[in-house]
């Protein structure tokens, strides 16, 4: 929202006023325009900052304008609106042009909004009007702020969550599956382990017999050491598969359980022929 | 020979179109500043018949000699800032201002943002004249 009142829509009809104004006359018009503007004050402080608006722009009155900056303010304060905020500043302003007018020599002497003597206070009010209205604007655009990244977080957490909700676990027929494929593999590994074992065992027999040597003696210990690594590789990789396709066979079948209420344990009734026919997946 | 003579022209010809085009590019924004700039010395400018003369007042006879509905009127800007327009010592509004009625003749006219005034003297309104004044902000 813009000005509340866009400047360029005061009338600007001071200098058609009556020729002569004194503050009395100013003070008994206002009175007017400030007993129905506290009746909009209470209701919606925007009206009554538009009400004062009007009826201070016909004489260029600097206490509505100051009754104008008020309402705004109030406004600002009640809706967040920074709009609202610069034209309570804006409305001080002027009140602070007219004042400060009314000091200069070039003044008319015969249009006078307010005495001479008001004016200082006029102007300590004008002053923390301003004060209040830039402070609501650095409050409204740091809340503003904060809302924003908190949107922003909220977005992101988002994310997070749909991915999350991606990574969730099915119903561990795929684990299981892996699970006794990996049984399965760590199982031939660990045979396989155990065959190379036997092997270096009888290998290193032949090895310790006394008969055995020269050329039969190393083709022996080849054959041995060869044994060995097949232990050593297919008892320890076997092993680890064994292991480890034990567990996932476990999980796997943990979760299949939790998972299949649902899908089990359906009783179906229908109409046949001779009856009723009862049918069941369990 | 007749292709290199061709591609020389070519060359010279997209060379002159670029100089030309970068050339009313850059003339656009100078333009466009001159126009709104006021760099009077009284920091009032004023166009469509209007007199500014700053720092003075109008007399007695000036008073007598306006003519108030010669449908004359104003435009207010404020370069780089705000501030209010009082016209023959009244408040008249504050910028922008746009075609406010003003008495043709010699008018005391004051532009200021609070306390400080940022221009200030007499402006001669032609009958029926329709003018723009530009002020700058210090």
């Amino acid at each position: 929202m813009a000005l509340a009142l866009p400047l360029q829509m005061l009338p600007a009809v001071a200098i058609a006023a009556p020729k002569k104004v004194t503050p009395a006359d100013a003070a008994a018009k206002r009175t007017e325009a400030q007993t129905l503007g506290r009746d909009l004050a209470s209701a919606d402080p925007t009206a009554a900052g538009m009400h004062y608006d009007a009826k201070a722009a016909e004489w260029g009155d600097p206490v509505l304008f100051l009754d104008a900056a008020d309402a705004y303010l109030d406004a600002a304060e009640k809706g967040s609106d920074i709009a609202m905020a610069e034209a309570g500043i804006e409305r001080a302003r002027i009140a602070l042009d007219l004042l400060y007018f009314q000091l200069d020599a070039t003044a008319d002497k015969n249009f006078r909004m307010v005495e001479t003597a008001d004016i200082a206070d006029l102007i300590a009010r004008a002053n923390i009007a301003i004060d209040r209205g830039e402070a609501l604007m650095e409050e409204i655009a740091k809340a503003a702020e904060a809302a924003t990244v908190a949107t922003t977080d909220e977005g992101e957490d988002e994310k997070k969550k749909k991915k999350k909700k991606k990574r969730k676990p099915g119903n561990g027929r795929g684990l299981f599956i892996a699970g006794a494929v990996a049984t399965a593999a760590g199982s031939g590994l660990a045979v396989m382990g155990v065959a190379g074992l036997a092997v270096g065992a009888v290998n290193q027999n032949r090895a310790e017999d006394p008969t055995v040597y020269g050329e039969e003696y190393d083709a022996v210990e080849a054959k041995g050491r060869r044994g060995n690594v097949i232990a050593g590789v297919g008892l320890g990789l076997g092993g680890a598969l064994l292991v480890s396709g034990i567990v996932m066979l476990v999980i796997g079948k943990k979760r299949m359980n939790k998972a299949a209420p649902a899908q089990e344990n359906v009783v179906m009734v229908a109409p046949s022929l001779n009856g009723v026919a009862i049918s069941g997946r369990f | 020979m007749a292709r290199r003579t061709r591609t020389q022209t070519l060359t010279i010809g997209l060379a002159v179109a670029l100089g030309l085009g970068l050339g009313v590019v850059a003339s656009e924004p100078a333009a466009a500043a001159s126009r709104m700039a006021c760099e009077d010395p009284s920091h009032l400018c004023v166009s469509g018949g209007g007199k500014f003369e700053p720092d003075v007042q109008t007399g007695p006879k000036d008073k007598k000699k306006r003519v108030e509905k010669a449908g004359s009127t104003l435009s207010l800007e404020v370069e780089g800032g705000r501030g209010s327009l009082f016209v023959n010592g009244r408040y008249a509004g504050t910028a922008p201002m746009s075609s406010i009625s003003v008495p043709a003749g010699r008018n005391d006219v004051q532009v200021r943002d609070g306390s400080t005034v940022l221009a200030g003297g007499v402006l001669t309104v032609p009958k029926g004249a329709s003018l723009s004044v530009t002020v700058k902000h210090p």
